[in-house]
């Protein structure tokens, strides 16, 4: 037991460390509920019963299943949709330079604001959450796959051209590594994005989805339930997120290393 | 012929509104679904010359993202540089923030609601909450990754601690500092709206989700121009901001 103490302490340590934040967020809510001591400001216990009853309940946790559903069927398309225009947008720098200050134009409009152009397109129901959760997150997608191909060191391109690789192995041996860290990010980015544009959609105008239940509980004021609702969206987001970074991570070390033997 | 890139970003507006104008004339889509260009600009122009619109909708949107924008830098920048001089805080806090994007603080709005009464001041704490944390997270960042080179010979001219601030740590963050406040600015007038449009029951985006409920199409897509119009001119002047700044400012880079 004598060896790997010092891991485990490090391990011990990061678990404690992650562990702050919850606690902390635990005890404020706790300290504030006290302190308001409004109907209203439900304390984290409440919230947890609200909880346990909510996940009993068939048709709750059919809404929370339509939405994990439209978030990854958003998720998908988006991702890929902006992987591949936002490549394409990068590889020419005259279209770069004329299309991305309209792509970050838009992208920092209110697309809420858009929202009943998809119910009009669209109709009410899935496509329209979908349609508009893929919409919130292709942006970013797209924003960071063009400036990512866009800024590629020229010398990966010297690079293909001297070892005569075909379209296949360049793509394989020198630009996919070379973009791979961009897109992991993106993706985290995205997979947020989406998630909130699906849950925007849903406040709207479905009839099932976290959404939905948010907007029947704020109708009946029932803050308890709003609460308990956000810790859903909450544990849902964080899933995902953190899978990513961790991928994130371990990517950007794996292929900044090889960048930098590159020279 | 070839334009240069800002003129054929131009030239592309202007196409994209041709052929919204040429469709929705000729018939080619629904005219409850998209109306000529030339309607929303009339939409545009009733609104912006209406009075009880300009004090009852747009200045109050207008006051609520100035407030949250100004709270959540203060609270961004002040979390940021806490999160340079400690590694611990920056180690607990680092795998929440990145998360944080996707938590919908706006679904917390009719708590505040009944917390602080139907004024501005519920609007103005969802803008900022939503917005401080990319702030602070690009501060960290551009504090953090100043080349540690910079600090060392700061040392060795044995600069004094508010020198270092004012001619090395700041000008060496700014740029990702501004890249904060400008995506934090963006937040701000997304989260505003975005709430007025949902539980409000005034502001910009109360307007447009009340023109589409009534079909009122003109008035609709005209907000959603100011609203675009709105956050562009912010974020220029963000811009314009930042070029002064980092001209003629402490320092030079």
């Amino acid at each position: 037991m004598r060896g790997p103490v010092s891991a485990k302490r490090g391990r011990s340590q990061a678990v404690t460390r992650l562990l702050v934040v919850p606690l902390g967020v635990l005890a404020a809510w706790q300290g504030a509920a006290l302190v308001v001591s409004n109907p209203v400001f439900t304390s984290p216990a409440e919230t947890a019963a609200e909880l346990r009853g909510s996940l009993a309940d068939p048709r709750f946790l059919r809404s929370v299943g339509d939405t994990v559903e439209a978030v990854l069927v958003s998720f998908v398309l988006a991702g890929v949709a902006g992987l591949l225009t936002g490549s394409v947008l990068g590889l020419r720098r005259y279209w770069f330079e004329a299309v991305t200050p309209l792509l970050y134009g838009l992208n920092s409009i209110p697309k809420i604001t858009l929202y009943p152009i998809f119910l009009l397109v669209f109709g009410l129901g899935f496509d329209s959450r979908v349609a508009f959760g893929t919409f919130h997150g292709l942006f970013v997608m797209s924003l960071i796959m063009a400036e990512a191909v866009q800024t590629l060191a020229p010398v990966y391109g010297k690079l293909v051209r001297t070892y005569r690789l075909g379209l296949l192995r360049a793509v394989r041996h020198v630009v996919a590594p070379a973009l791979l860290p961009f897109v992991v990010s993106g993706l985290r980015l995205t997979f947020a994005l989406t998630l909130i544009g699906v849950v925007i959609a849903e406040l709207f105008s479905a009839t099932s989805g976290i959404g939905y239940e948010l907007m029947r509980d704020v109708s009946l004021a029932r803050t308890d339930r709003i609460v308990a609702l956000v810790t859903v969206v909450v544990a849902i987001a964080l899933v995902p997120s953190s899978l990513l970074r961790l991928l994130e991570r371990r990517v950007t070390e794996r292929y900044a290393l090889e960048k930098t033997s590159l020279g | 012929m070839t334009l240069p890139p800002r003129r054929c970003s131009v030239a592309l507006i202007v196409v994209g509104a041709l052929v919204i104008e040429v469709a929705a004339r000729i018939g080619v889509v629904d005219p409850l679904t998209l109306i000529p260009t030339s309607e929303m600009a009339r939409g545009l122009v009733r609104q912006m010359v209406d009075p009880s619109f300009l004090s009852d909708h747009l200045l109050p949107t207008v006051l609520a993202v100035g407030a949250s924008f100004v709270l959540a830098v203060v609270a961004g920048v002040g979390l940021g540089v806490a999160m340079w001089r400690s590694d611990v805080l920056h180690a607990i806090l680092d795998p929440y923030l990145t998360t944080y994007y996707a938590i919908p603080v706006f679904a917390l709005y009719p708590l505040f609601l009944v917390l602080w009464g139907s004024g501005l001041a519920p609007i103005i704490v969802v803008g900022a909450l939503s917005s401080f944390v990319i702030i602070a997270v690009q501060t960290a960042a551009g504090l953090r990754n100043t080349p540690s080179v910079y600090f060392k010979v700061a040392r060795s001219l044995r600069l004094p601690a508010r020198d270092v601030v004012h001619h090395v740590a700041i000008p060496a963050a700014l740029p990702a500092i501004f890249a904060g406040l400008r995506l934090g600015l963006t937040y701000c007038v997304i989260m505003v709206v975005a709430t007025q449009f949902i539980l409000a029951t005034r502001g910009l985006g109360w307007v447009i989700s009340d023109a589409y409920e009534r079909f009122d199409l003109p008035t609709m897509y005209g907000g959603v121009i100011i609203v675009a119009a709105l956050s562009l001119g912010l974020i220029s002047l963000l811009r314009r901001v930042e070029r002064r700044i980092s001209h003629e400012g402490p320092g030079e880079r």
